[in-house]
């Protein structure tokens, strides 16, 4: 087995249809959503996704600083993904590095398509998104949670933005790959979408699939969005949920 | 026709109805009519009310608001309402005009002097009450009618709980005034200043009634709750 970044492991991945932990090709791992947790913002929430720990707090909206980036017609969604010194094994340096300005960037243009932003000219959304404990698949739990967060914080929003991952493992495709799977999988294909109208508003690949592969990686993805939609939808409406 | 019940709540993206007349905040799609936020929804025949739980103040004209003064830009004042937007507090007339030039002191000019005075000056850091007078076309907000709110201290709530700290009638306010002996003025933005009696009672029971604010019966269950704690 060849590493996506060139290292090569002995490691079996999925043995007889199933994974190394226990789950089938296309499960989820087990998700706990909770809102209003954090006391001092307009709205939060906390996702517990697998061994992932993510926190989404939003400010706003608010006067927009600097105010040479106010936009006059509509309000500027910010997301800052930020992941804890202790959140990975090797300590990770503290702040912002090319991998989080990157997510920042494409979870604030995602979450840009929902929320209505012309209700709230010059202003500034801000959303913080903590990692603290990381397993993979951070992009598509900070997304949630930050769509959480924000219903949360009664931002209005045409719907939740759910996301979730799918991607090729021991040349199979599976959904929502965890730490080794991504480390030593084939490819990673995170997916985040509008579940009431389908829109699309994430969706990268990191490393190669077939057409075939990619319409098959495509559709578990949306499977899974459509399931972690209905695990939002729970949450915000009672306090905790679990699956 | 909504297939909704009454006081449903409703989440972003979920549908409201197909041919129904929406009020608060939703969206209008040719698939039919989608809530925006989570709130309650409040159904009558062929129209839907959304509450929202929560959201941030956009200021009304008439709205009565509780502000800090942040910046004083010359007898203009910048008034920071916990917003996205700040207001301004200036006198609406304008100041000088035909009696000033020549240092004439005639009856007109006695009565703006009267006005300047019952308008006070401001320093940032200063709690005021105001009116909204009007709201322009980029959302700020003018205001006029400022009092001075002096001692005591603010506490701050959720905007789209107000309505049911002031109660029917100001039914619930004058409750917590009455048993704690408060002087309480709450402003529609969010922002509510206390000052002498029981203070901590008051800000209590106000936070009481921001948590249970969607719930029934709530007035006669702070009627007992504010006896109990009065008598200790």
């Amino acid at each position: 087995m060849i590493h996506m970044s060139g290292k090569k492991s002995d490691l079996k991945l999925i043995n007889g249809g199933v994974r190394l932990d226990g789950r089938k090709p296309d499960e989820l791992r087990e998700i706990r959503m909770e809102v209003g947790v954090l006391k001092n913002v307009q709205g939060s929430a906390y996702v517990e996704w697998g061994k992932n720990k993510v926190l989404a707090g939003v400010y706003g909206p608010r006067e927009m600083h600097p105010k040479r980036l106010q936009n006059p017609t509509e309000a500027t969604v910010r997301l800052t993904y930020n992941m804890a010194p202790f959140s990975v094994e090797d300590r990770k340096k503290p702040g912002p590095d090319r991998r989080s300005v990157e997510i920042s960037k494409i979870s604030s243009e995602a979450l840009s398509d929902v929320v209505q932003v012309h209700l709230y000219p010059d202003a500034a959304i801000d959303v913080f998104v903590e990692v603290l404990q990381a397993d993979a698949g951070t992009r598509c739990v900070g997304l949630t949670a930050a769509s959480l967060a924000l219903a949360d914080a009664g931002i209005p929003m045409k719907d939740l933005v759910a996301a979730c991952a799918a991607g090729k493992v021991d040349g199979e495709i599976v959904l929502d790959l965890m730490k080794e799977e991504d480390n030593f999988g084939e490819c990673d294909l995170p997916l985040a979408i509008v579940p009431r109208t389908g829109e699309v508003v994430l969706l990268q690949q990191d490393g190669k699939l077939t057409g075939e592969e990619f319409n098959k990686a495509f559709d578990l993805a949306y499977q899974g969005c459509l399931k972690v939609y209905e695990i939002q939808k729970r949450a915000l409406l009672a306090k905790e949920v679990r699956q | 026709m909504s297939e909704l019940q009454d006081r449903q709540i409703v989440l972003p993206g979920q549908l409201l109805g197909e041919r129904i007349r929406c009020e608060g905040p939703c969206l209008r799609e040719r698939e039919g009519t989608f809530s925006t936020v989570r709130g309650l929804a409040r159904v009558d025949k062929n129209s839907v009310l959304v509450i929202p739980q929560a959201g941030p103040y956009l200021p009304k004209a008439g709205d009565i608001i509780i502000g800090v003064v942040d910046a004083d830009m010359g007898g203009v004042y910048s008034v920071d309402v916990k917003g996205p937007y700040r207001c301004i507090l200036k006198q609406l007339r304008e100041r000088g005009g035909r009696g000033g030039r020549g240092g004439r002191d005639g009856p007109r000019d006695r009565g703006r002097r009267q006005d300047d005075e019952e308008f006070g000056t401001y320093v940032p850091g200063d709690v005021i009450s105001a009116k909204v007078a009007y709201v322009d076309e980029v959302k700020e907000a003018k205001l006029m009618g400022p009092r001075k709110l002096e001692g005591g201290y603010v506490m701050q709530v959720k905007p789209m709980k107000v309505p049911r700290i002031i109660g029917k009638q100001k039914s619930m306010i004058t409750l917590i005034r009455e048993y704690s002996g408060s002087n309480i003025s709450v402003g529609q933005n969010g922002l509510i200043w206390i000052a002498g009696g029981n203070m901590a009672l008051a800000q209590e029971s106000i936070r009481m009634v921001e948590s249970q604010a969607h719930t029934a019966g709530l007035t006669d269950r702070m009627t007992m709750y504010m006896r109990e704690r009065s008598k200790k």
